[in-house]
């Protein structure tokens, strides 16, 4: 019997010691090929160019004075 | 059996378990199969690119805009006036950097043309978040017909994240969901504004809330942060707001379609691209994964 725990303890012993060397160990960087997440100046383009497409706030007001409208009629 | 021999099948069946836990990725990989078979991207159709290649960036398609309010949960009278837009970008080639070529928001999208060659074209997903007066601009910016996700940054410096789901209510667009910037967690309201550009069927819409009235969802605000949407993008892929039957919010989920490893373009290479006037471009593809870098000229053929 005492055979058979030391085998069962060595066993688990050695899965918990193989599972920890598989995790992955911490990121050095981008891997190449890979979508960067860091600022891009191209992003700054393109937002830029939505910047007169932002709703205001007075357009926000039409609307909310059509819904009234609508639910008044 | 006897006691001795449980125990041994016991013990083994914990080894192999160990072994098979060790072995999986220990991201979200393991509940994405249902859910990638659910994810709808709002492609570029290839019969609607243009002509020819734009001069000067110009919006394209918008996903989302409106103008609401953010509310900070621990404290009421803690809240922000949002005004909000995001979309793609039709950006010259000239204006993807060599940084900014495999940026996760960069998409290129190509057409053959009538004189048998490949045409480019190089958009960009973009946004810009207003809370008061302060700017911030949209990135890692992922959307499909009902939710939208992206990370929040300012001067270049990322400050938090945005997690929005469409609702509609009397015929209405709205977008709801959760905000943070810096420390703060805020939940937004956003009241749908129109576009031009403004994709999105609201026949379908209003069907959708025709189903949906009188389901009640709970507190089921989505919620994603900065940390996991580029750990997302960093392996390829994309943040996805699943709904359960009742029509109602999942937890976002990162949706990876087993990307394919792509070979980069060799200095002499992209030299060679540079002495043409071109860009390298590449980005990712529609499923979020590292698309395969090409030489776009400027005239948008590929050299």
């Amino acid at each position: 019997m005492k055979n058979i725990i030391a085998l069962v303890a060595l066993l688990l012993i050695s899965a918990l010691l193989f599972g920890c060397t598989q995790q992955k160990p911490p990121s050095q960087g981008q891997p190449s090929g890979q979508p960067q997440v860091t600022a891009a100046p191209v992003e700054d383009v393109a937002a830029n160019a939505l910047e007169n497409d932002v709703p205001s706030s007075n357009e926000n007001l039409t609307n909310l004075d059509g819904m009234l409208v609508n639910l008044n009629s | 059996m006897n006691k001795k021999t449980l125990f041994v099948a016991f013990a083994l069946l914990t080894f192999i378990a160990v072994i098979v836990w060790a072995k999986s990725d220990n991201n979200v990989s393991f509940n994405l199969g249902k859910a990638a078979s659910k994810w709808k991207g709002i492609r570029i159709n290839e019969e609607d690119l243009p002509n020819a290649v734009p001069t000067r960036a110009r919006v394209y398609q918008i996903f989302f805009a409106g103008t609401g309010i953010a509310v900070d949960p621990n404290d009421k009278l803690d809240f922000k006036y949002i005004r909000i837009i995001g979309g793609r970008v039709l950006v010259p080639q000239r204006n993807v950097s060599e940084e900014s070529s495999n940026s996760s928001d960069l998409e290129v999208k190509c057409a053959n043309t009538t004189a048998g060659r490949e045409r480019c074209f190089t958009f960009v997903r973009a946004g810009l978040l207003y809370l008061d007066k302060d700017r911030y601009t949209l990135r890692n910016i992922d959307f499909d017909n009902d939710s939208a996700t992206a990370s929040i940054y300012q001067n270049s410096t990322e400050v938090g994240s945005i997690a929005l789901v469409k609702v509609m209510k009397m015929g209405r667009r709205m977008w709801v969901g959760t905000l943070t910037v810096g420390n703060t967690n805020y939940f937004a309201y956003i009241l749908g504004a129109d576009h031009p550009l403004l994709i999105g069927n609201t026949a379908d819409e209003k069907a959708q809330e025709r189903s949906d009235e009188g389901k009640k969802c709970g507190p089921k605000l989505p919620v994603v942060n900065a940390s996991a949407i580029a750990e997302c993008k960093q392996n390829g892929g994309r943040i996805y707001i699943g709904r359960d039957d009742n029509g109602c919010p999942m937890a976002p989920t990162c949706v990876s379609a087993n990307c394919t490893a792509v070979t980069p373009l060799s200095a002499q290479e992209r030299a060679v691209c540079r002495s043409k006037g071109g860009a390298v471009v590449a980005g990712v593809d529609e499923d979020g994964c590292p698309a395969a870098p090409k030489c776009v000229l400027a005239s948008g053929e590929t050299g």
